[in-house]
């Protein structure tokens, strides 16, 4: 394989990992996991991430009343309050 | 005010607490006597004037709750995109030194390995999807 293809493929991971950490802090999942995992291979690893974390969306506590709500949700279906981790 | 108006004063005050009737005597001695009549006219002022300060206070007029989170919430979101920017900054570095790294294997005759391992990778993450998924659902409670 000729090095100049090995170089495309670090920069294709490079870039892949980049977007994977911030959209992983973004979405409140563990950036570094992901960031790592996301330099491994493209594209499985990519569309692993996106599986995981679309389809499976994380829970975070509601900050007025504690209790645990999707990452995609507005408000919180217990105490109507906003929820300020809501990530689209 | 006359000994009489003096004994009536203290009936009024009565009245006016809710703890005497209005007995017809007093109705009487107030149709005569002005000054009795004025002095239960004050008290009833009085009463009125006081049921006004009794009126519950509105916070939210004085006090804007909403306005007050949206500032809060602002700064913590500037705060978090300082924080996310840094980290980013840190692991770009990380994986730059790791990339550099694998270039030079690459450089030196050991790419054959790093496509193995890419292989490897492309054949086991579905497989560790499964994995990832069911500990999230684990964690989720679900």
């Amino acid at each position: 394989m000729p090095f100049w293809m090995f170089i495309l493929l670090f920069i294709v991971l490079f870039c892949q990992a980049a977007w994977i950490f911030n959209d992983a802090s973004k979405r409140g999942e563990n950036k570094w996991i992901w960031g790592f995992f996301g330099l491994l291979n493209v594209p499985t690893n990519l569309i692993v991430y996106l599986i995981v974390t679309r389809c499976f969306a994380k829970s975070i506590p509601c900050k007025t009343c504690g209790k645990k709500i999707k990452n995609d949700f507005k408000f919180c279906p217990h105490c109507g309050d906003i929820n300020n981790g809501y990530k689209k | 005010m006359s000994e009489c108006c003096k004994k009536y004063e203290a009936d009024l005050i009565d009245i006016y607490y809710g703890e005497l009737e209005m007995s017809d005597e007093i109705k009487t001695h107030l149709e005569e006597c002005d000054l009795c009549a004025s002095y239960l006219k004050g008290l009833e002022e009085v009463k009125s004037d006081l049921s006004l300060l009794d009126s519950d206070i509105n916070i939210d007029n004085i006090v804007d709750e909403t306005l007050i989170r949206k500032a809060f919430a602002a700064v913590d979101k500037k705060t978090e995109k300082k924080n996310r920017f840094f980290d980013l900054a840190i692991f770009l570095s990380i994986a730059a030194v790791i990339i550099a790294a694998a270039l030079m294997l690459a450089y030196k005759g050991y790419g054959i390995y790093l496509i193995y391992f890419q292989a490897a990778v492309f054949f086991l993450a579905p497989i560790g999807l499964l994995g990832v998924i069911k500990m999230r659902q684990f964690k989720e409670g679900v």
